[in-house]
């Protein structure tokens, strides 16, 4: 065996062209090097986490169990549907008080202005005026 | 192991081109040896060679020396790229004298032919072993690489790298007597 290993050991004498060596390294040394990408990088053990995130998406699936960002911004639609719905009381409130001066204001208008075309002997008795505003 | 390795490594790691020119000096007949002696053409060895260095070169920031020598992380990055290559055919080269005299390039102390032929038979005779015990062999007795080293390398306890050793010796002495 240890004139085998002898006759093995010869083959150490192969040598690459010296061309060749020159011209591969001045080569790669000009390609440019890969910069590692900046951010976050997974870990060696990154396969550990593939695995427990394919695990909680299957039990997910599954088991019909929702994450709890879902159950939260289903929570939160609620109650923004809450808030929505009450400003649009508050509008319709708004809305109807509106209405309800624009009308008193012009059935006022409309009694003033009778008021004026009486004749100017004749004050109108505070009676007249509710009869006149109603 | 090249003196400073660690260092050159770090500093190849930061960019620094003559840092992995040392260490592309120190490894490269070394790497050229393995994958010729794999493929047995010195145009694909030297093809397969410069793709081993360009992807250490291009990759030695994700290197990490824990527990990883670095020349196991090139001899696993060249025995992948040969996989790769002759994945579906491998190379039908016969190795006789004539092809180690004209495709081969040897150190200036061998003169002698009795030497050139003990090389060609026992090219020959690598060639016929499975790949996992011509890279054994190759590791072991031509790189000098300890049984620890292969065992990283190829990723198999350091009992079965030495079987494997003993049954590839055993392998090549008979393909020798017979001839």
């Amino acid at each position: 065996m240890d004139r085998l290993t002898e006759k093995l050991k010869l083959l150490r004498n192969i040598v690459p062209d010296d061309g060749f060596v020159l011209s591969t390294k001045f080569s790669i040394l000009a390609s440019k090097k890969r910069t590692p990408k900046a951010g976050f990088v997974f870990p060696n053990f990154w396969p550990s986490y593939a695995i427990v995130a394919a695990l909680a998406l299957l039990v997910i699936f599954i088991g019909d169990i929702k994450p709890p960002e879902v159950e939260q911004s289903v929570a939160e639609i609620a109650a923004i549907e809450v808030v929505a719905a009450s400003f649009e009381s508050d509008i319709n409130i708004t809305l109807t008080e509106i209405r309800a001066y624009g009308d008193s204001a012009a059935k006022a208008s409309a009694a003033l202005y009778k008021a004026s075309s009486n004749d100017l002997i004749h004050s109108p008795t505070p009676q007249e005026i509710n009869q006149l505003l109603e | 192991m090249l003196e400073d390795e660690q260092k050159l490594i770090m500093e190849a790691k930061g960019g620094e081109a003559e840092a992995f020119g040392r260490l592309y000096d120190y490894y490269l007949p070394a790497i050229y040896r393995f994958i010729l002696l794999k493929v047995s053409q010195r145009e694909e060895a030297e093809d397969l060679t410069h793709q081993v260095f360009l992807q250490a070169w291009q990759n030695i920031s994700n290197f990490s020396a824990r527990g990883l020598p670095f020349s196991s992380w090139l001899y696993r990055i060249a025995r992948n790229l040969v996989i790769d290559r002759y994945r579906k055919t491998k190379p039908v080269i016969s190795i006789d004298e004539e092809f180690i005299s004209e495709k081969l390039i040897f150190r200036p102390a061998l003169y002698e032919i009795d030497d050139k032929q003990d090389i060609a038979r026992i090219m020959s005779a690598l060639k016929k072993l499975r790949d996992i015990e011509r890279d054994v062999v190759i590791m072991r007795f031509v790189e000098d690489l300890s049984t620890k080293e292969i065992s990283i390398t190829i990723k198999k306890s350091e009992g079965a790298i030495k079987l494997i050793q003993h049954r590839a010796l055993k392998k090549i002495k008979t393909i020798l007597e017979d001839k």
